[in-house]
């Protein structure tokens, strides 16, 4: 399948965010095609976070429009992840007091068949054997790179079709960090699953992904293939730390 | 009646409030200050039905616990809906607990009594009938907080933005569970009408609604069991101290500082007070038979 055959499954127009009478995001247009490994990349308070909280239904829309599948957003958070918009916040904020096994299942919450969360949790262990192995500990024990595995995977467990991640690699020693972005792209390749991540870890960000975007104050400063932003040489001065 | 058996339906009647105020507060963590007010609910409807229309006890109170519930929707659906957080329900529960009782203070209807309140009612709250109805309320909410629904619970306590961004409906979860304890507190209303026989609006005020929610507290967070206890011994403790006449209010005051001073997550924070561990102690004592399996176990034990 060639880029350009790809439908488009979320398309954001002009989108405009703001926080009390702060503005948060300035016009912001992008498309996400089904399939692809979406980056964004930029320094704190570019909006980053902001966007995708907007996106998850987490924040208000102040002005502009967001396309799902060519028809507009649920008007309430919860039926979000039913559409298959599935967010995996910052900081992870997994329910330390729930065990691994109980953590997943909540995360099926709209799935009312058995079997199918049963196939689900089946595949989430696949993926991570480490959640198996301690599948009926209390999450809180896990240690940082565990508990973002359960975070990524509770959000698998929707079975979403765009899944978004902001800042994975918060807090994670750099070897996690690099298996993490393995299990990232084997979970797009396996299920098909988009991926729209935002990280400061530009580097990596942008070696995973198809498409990447740089956003700056508020709007999106540069945008495109992933490789070709990595080789440009004011992203490799500003983002990438190079001399 | 004697007056051990008095304090020991009074436990029980304590008891099923209990249960059902720990799935709100305990596991989904909302706190009410005016629960008060679905006891005194549940009391009037379960009082009214037996004395002018001849219902059976039982379904009284099944009547009391549906009303209770019925009217916690009242003020569940406004405060609970959207992003208003936990202190508003809190503050709105204490309106609504006061305003339910200054409202039924002044239905001078035949059936209600106003101020005066109801009287001549049969004592049905027997202790063998308190006891098994405690003890059907207790393994009710703890097979609710066993459940996934429990599991929901915990879920939207502890991060309720996150519950939703992975499609939990936080504001069906939030109400279940209060309607749930409004139902329990209810029934235990109907209990207490057909225990003193007696019930004026004025009992169900603000002191009854923070004892259930000490009570709570004071059992552990996510424990069904520990409110149990701790009711128990909230219930007990003013009449064990009762040769101290007017200390006694001050040092159940100083019971509760201890506590929070001690055990500050509760008599049984996230336990639950269960058989098992005795059972399994028993067995390692018995035989021989069983050592090696125990031996396996025993570094997982405690």
């Amino acid at each position: 399948m060639t880029e350009n055959s790809r439908e488009i499954l979320l398309s954001v127009k002009d989108l405009n965010v703001f926080y009390g009478g702060i503005q948060a995001l300035h016009g912001i247009s992008l498309e996400i095609k089904r399939g692809e490994i979406v980056s964004i990349i930029g320094a704190n308070g570019a909006g980053k976070s902001t966007l995708l909280k907007t996106i998850a239904g987490d924040k208000e829309i102040g002005s502009g429009t967001i396309e799902w599948n060519g028809q507009p957003l649920p008007s309430k958070i919860h039926q979000f992840s039913q559409q298959g918009i599935c967010l995996v916040p910052e900081g992870r904020k997994i329910f330390v007091n729930l065990t691994v096994i109980d953590n997943l299942r909540v995360g099926a919450y709209a799935e009312k068949k058995k079997s199918v969360i049963r196939e689900r949790m089946e595949e989430v262990f696949e993926l991570f054997p480490r959640l198996k192995e301690r599948s009926k500990q209390m999450s809180g024990t896990l240690s940082g790179g565990e508990q973002q595995m359960l975070a990524v995977g509770r959000a698998l467990m929707a079975a979403p079709k765009l899944m978004m991640l902001d800042e994975p690699s918060l807090g994670l020693a750099p070897i996690i960090i690099d298996e993490m972005f393995e299990k990232f792209k084997q979970i797009n390749q396996v299920y098909g699953t988009t991926m729209l991540i935002v990280e400061q870890n530009a580097q990596l960000a942008l070696e995973t992904a198809d498409t990447g975007y740089i956003l700056n104050l508020g709007t999106i400063q540069m945008e495109g293939k992933g490789k070709e932003l990595l080789n440009n040489p004011y992203i490799q001065k500003a983002y990438l730390g190079f001399q | 009646m004697g007056y051990i058996e008095g304090i020991m339906i009074s436990a029980c009647i304590n008891i099923v409030c209990v249960a059902g105020l720990a799935i709100l507060t305990g596991y989904t963590g909302l706190f009410s200050m005016g629960h008060a007010c679905f006891l005194c609910l549940g009391a009037y409807t379960a009082g009214i039905l037996t004395k002018f229309f001849g219902v059976p006890y039982l379904i009284a109170l099944l009547a009391g616990g549906g009303t209770a519930a019925l009217f916690s929707l009242v003020i569940g659906i406004p405060t609970l809906r959207g992003k208003m957080s936990a202190d508003c329900f809190t503050i709105a529960t204490f309106g609504f607990g006061e305003a339910t009782r200054v409202v039924m203070a002044n239905i001078n209807h035949p059936y209600v009594g106003g101020a005066l309140g109801l009287s001549g009612l049969n004592t049905d709250t027997t202790l063998p009938k308190a006891i098994v109805i405690a003890a059907i309320a207790v393994y009710f909410a703890r097979n609710y907080a066993k459940s996934q629904h429990g599991k929901l619970a915990i879920a939207v306590r502890d991060h309720a933005d996150a519950s939703e961004l992975i499609g939990v409906n936080i504001f069906h979860e939030k109400l279940k569970a209060l309607a749930i304890s409004a139902f329990f507190c209810g029934v235990g209303g109907g209990m207490m009408a057909h225990y003193y026989t007696y019930i004026v609006p004025n009992i169900f005020g603000g002191t009854m609604s923070t004892n259930l929610l000490t009570a709570v507290v004071l059992g552990g967070v996510c424990s069904v069991t520990g409110p149990v206890l701790a009711t128990s011994v909230l219930t007990a403790t003013p009449e064990v101290l009762r040769f101290m006449s007017n200390w006694r209010l001050p040092m159940y005051g100083l019971v509760l500082i201890l506590t929070m001073r001690i055990r500050p997550e509760g008599l049984m924070g996230y336990r639950e007070l269960s058989v098992r561990p005795l059972i399994r102690r028993l067995r390692k004592k018995a035989g021989k038979h069983s050592r090696d399996k125990e031996v396996q176990h025993g570094s997982f034990g405690d």
